[in-house]
């Protein structure tokens, strides 16, 4: 049947049901903002009651004597996988030592080149290109997100994605529809944080797990600038 | 990318897209013009959340397209569709081909008696002229499970609307438009 197109443009029926009228796109445009600030609360709430419960042994946390060994040992960290200077756009950006004031709440050794720290809260960091327009340590598009997972998350949530080695323990991958990764790991002191990527980052399973064993979340109260 | 800017690159998208979106669609949904726009919307909303990404693409348009067949057979998948589709069920033996004015709901109709996934494979190939292989991809199967199931739905499609073979549809029909 060669006229299946045919069949098809009469299952349309346009005469009846015109679809050439002007376009008002901004109800997409609404819902697409809508939709945005809808996943940005749900995260930043769920993180924020994660925090709360997980507050006290947080505290307990930072003032252990590993800790302290710890943000020694992020003084010390030496950079790697330096890239030429003239490396393609395309390639994944690589990650350097971070020497800089600690964020509130997180303890992050590395950070990718040419990014830095926006800003961190007892729910999440942030992290984005130096000289980002967006300033806000609560936007997450195109940045580099540290959430500590909430309390009540489903343990295989936790687990949901492709195992990957982290540190000594196992990170979990997997790439949401909207091309952001997503990796669930246990930082240092056991607590199931969550990291999302852009893509623009163009990193890996391996490289997030390299990123990830240089963050731990020292102080869900957000009382210590470890 | 300022805000102010990403936002009227995306509103240039759908302005240039939207009608010929929901004409997939609404092919999809077997001419539901309400579920028709469930699923652009749907669709629009992930697009708007990946567009810093896909803005990129030679065809961010075949993404959001992609979206529409996701939403679609994601959608057939829940059981409460199941229970409140409408069943438009084609007469096995219509007794002579429809008049042109009928043509649509016959077509309507034969496409709603095909299952969701052997429909989108006709939207695919027919409609967006995907190729096989480009439909296979899409639909995550494989090559030949997509010219089984297009066979297939071109049978019944042929057994429903022109039962006298050899006699074809009414040649008036010229009212579909398709762009791309």
């Amino acid at each position: 049947m060669n006229d299946v197109k045919r069949l098809l443009a009469a299952a349309l029926n346009e005469e009846s049901f015109p679809m050439t009228q002007t376009v008002d796109p901004q109800e997409d445009v609404a819902r697409g903002q809508r939709h945005l600030h809808r996943r940005r609360t749900a995260i930043a709430s769920g993180v924020a009651a994660a925090a709360l419960l997980v507050g006290g042994g947080a505290t307990w946390l930072a003032n252990t004597p590993g800790d302290e060994e710890g943000r020694t040992r992020v003084a010390n960290t030496v950079v790697r996988d330096s890239a030429p200077a003239a490396a393609p756009v395309d390639q994944k950006v690589t990650l350097v030592a971070y020497t800089g004031e600690q964020p509130k709440g997180y303890r992050v050794e590395r950070v990718p080149d040419g990014w830095v720290i926006q800003g961190g809260s007892e729910s999440s960091l942030a992290i984005a290109p130096k000289g980002a327009k967006d300033k806000d340590p609560n936007s997450f598009v195109d940045k580099l997100t540290v959430l500590s997972a909430s309390s009540d998350t489903p343990p295989e949530g936790l687990r949901d994605g492709t195992p990957v080695p982290t540190g000594d323990r196992t990170g979990y991958y997997r790439v949401a529809e909207d091309g952001v990764a997503i990796f669930t790991y246990q930082d240092a002191s056991g607590r199931w944080v969550q990291i999302q990527v852009p893509g623009l980052l163009h990193w890996d399973a391996a490289r997030v797990a390299e990123f990830a064993t240089g963050v731990t979340v020292v102080n869900g109260a957000g009382d210590s600038h470890g | 990318m300022q805000r102010r800017t990403f936002d009227a690159e995306f509103a240039g998208f759908v302005r240039d897209h939207r009608a010929d979106l929901v004409r997939t669609a609404r092919l999809l949904a077997c001419g539901d013009a309400h579920r028709a726009e469930d699923l652009v919307q749907t669709a629009l909303v992930r697009a708007y959340v990946a567009w810093g990404r896909i803005r990129r693409y030679d065809h961010p348009v075949a993404y959001v397209r992609r979206s529409i067949v996701n939403a679609h057979i994601d959608e057939s998948r829940r059981p409460w569709w199941r229970r409140e589709r409408s069943v438009a069920e084609p007469p096995e033996s219509p007794g002579a081909v429809p008049a042109a004015d009928d043509l649509g709901d016959a077509v309507r109709a034969a496409l709603g008696s095909l299952p969701p996934k052997m429909r989108a494979v006709v939207v695919l190939r027919h409609w967006l002229d995907l190729s096989v292989e480009q439909t296979a991809e899409w639909l995550g199967c494989t090559e030949g499970t997509v010219k089984s199931q297009n066979a297939k739905a071109v049978a019944k499609l042929r057994h429903l609307l022109t039962p006298d073979q050899g006699v074809p549809p009414p040649a008036t029909v010229t009212t579909g438009r398709r762009s791309r």
